[in-house]
């Protein structure tokens, strides 16, 4: 979702490019005195740019609907769905491309097929290669960054993830034929989304990020090297009152209650092959045996609130500077 | 937003697997490159958006073409929240506090999400 600020139609006023899990993306165009309202970025048939699946918020039944964009003779994800955009002149004709993220880690590039005045995007969707594999970064929610990191007069890929961590597709090609090769680890991640407590340093927020990471490369010193900008979200846990040991018996089987209903449900959805169509993963989900074990889900974890109170989540940005040669 | 319910458990519950596997915790390997971390503040307090912003996504561009940067933050919930440098570009920045940002209309930016 990390907004971008290009001169996407050349006329020499900056505009706003911004993706969201509606899994399109959005123009809000500027003029002398602010940007306008939101619209789709359209490709050449006058269709939203999509990875594959995509909220169909006007859809009769709701949910999710997929579309096919792969390029030819590349393999359709179908599940993949596009969460983050990224703006790069991919091909140095003077003009910018998109590079689209999505929630399951993959990158892919929309191609303007028009120019730097009158942009028209193609209506497929090339995968991002790192060597001869699908750019994959490893975390889901990619949400793609370009940056000359290495300096070297060519731009390379960051991007962070839900899982944390920044990671680093470095340009080995040309500037008209950019080429990656292997994922290189800018900054690991310290944990999962799931992780509860890390040690606090200042009025009870963290140390560091734990997960959902957003990353922007700035110069945010101005001392000539970039420093790393993260959003990120924290959770730390909450101290509630301590248990006497019938309410830690409780609290014990309520949790080994709750890891087996959760247990359940990951079975049901890994026996989902991830080439399905999406309309699989619907059905699971509306499916009675579903539904139960969510509801039931829900029901042991409301107990566990009774005993231990709810983690507390932090928003937050850091600043990871740069230590520079 | 209901019939969307059914969905956004099943993504919660697919993170929640997804995430459980990957990472162990580990040492700062970016601590070669990078400083330890520090956190952003905003009118004078830590950043911090919990339950305004979700997944706060960064970035700093000069949105009034003023040559002076701004933070701007997007979020899932569609909105996007604005900071302006109190330091007008010189040195580090100093962010005000955050505001909605609004349109050439006045109105609050919202963008579509689920």
């Amino acid at each position: 979702m990390t907004p971008q600020v290009v001169d996407l139609n050349g006329d020499k006023l900056n505009d706003l490019v911004i993706a969201t899990f509606e899994g399109t993306v959005f123009l809000l165009e500027g003029t002398q005195n602010g940007f306008r309202k939101p619209t789709h970025i359209k490709d050449c048939n006058g269709t939203n740019i999509r990875i594959s699946m995509f909220a169909d918020m006007d859809g009769e039944n709701g949910g999710y609907s997929e579309v096919d964009r792969s390029a030819e003779g590349e393999k359709w994800h179908k599940q993949h769905h596009m969460t983050s955009v990224a703006t790069v002149d991919w091909d140095d004709d003077g003009d910018f491309d998109l590079i689209l993220g999505a929630k399951q880690g993959g990158l892919y590039r929309c191609m303007n097929i028009g120019s730097a005045t009158k942009p028209k995007f193609a209506a497929i969707n090339h995968q991002v290669m790192a060597g001869e594999e699908h750019m994959m970064f490893g975390t889901r929610l990619a949400a793609p960054r370009i940056c000359d990191f290495n300096s070297d007069g060519k731009f390379d890929i960051l991007c962070g993830g839900r899982e944390g961590g920044v990671f680093m597709f470095e340009n080995l090609g040309t500037k008209s034929e950019p080429k990656f090769g292997e994922r290189k680890v800018l900054i690991e991640s310290n944990g999962s989304s799931f992780a509860k407590t890390l040690a606090p340093t200042e009025n009870g927020f963290l140390i560091h990020p734990i997960a959902e990471w957003h990353v922007e490369p700035v110069d945010y010193d101005n001392d000539g090297h970039l420093d790393l900008l993260v959003g990120g979200r924290a959770k730390v846990e909450t101290k509630g009152n301590k248990l006497n040991d019938e309410e830690q018996a409780k609290l014990d089987e309520l949790t080994k209650q709750r890891k087996a209903v959760s247990s359940e449900m990951a079975e049901m959805f890994n026996a989902i092959d991830e080439n399905a169509p999406y309309s699989e993963v619907d059905k699971l989900a509306k499916s009675d045996e579903f539904k139960k074990l969510g509801e039931k889900f829900q029901e042991i974890k409301s107990k566990i609130r009774e005993l231990v109170p709810a983690p507390k989540t932090f928003e937050l940005i850091w600043l990871y500077r740069n230590k520079g040669p | 937003m209901p019939k969307f319910s059914a969905i956004n458990i099943l993504f919660c519950l697919t993170t929640c697997i997804c995430c459980v596997s990957s990472f162990a915790v580990a040492e700062e390997k970016g601590a070669r490159l990078f400083e330890k971390p520090v956190l952003i503040r905003a009118g004078g307090e830590i950043y911090n958006r919990e339950g305004i912003m979700r997944y706060p996504s960064p970035a700093i561009v000069d949105i009034q073409n003023d040559g002076i940067d701004e933070l701007i933050v997007g979020s899932l919930f569609g909105r996007l929240q604005v900071c302006s440098d109190q330091n007008e570009g010189k040195g580090t920045p100093k962010w005000s506090a955050p505001e909605f940002m609004k349109d050439v209309d006045g109105e609050t930016i919202k963008l579509n999400n689920w």
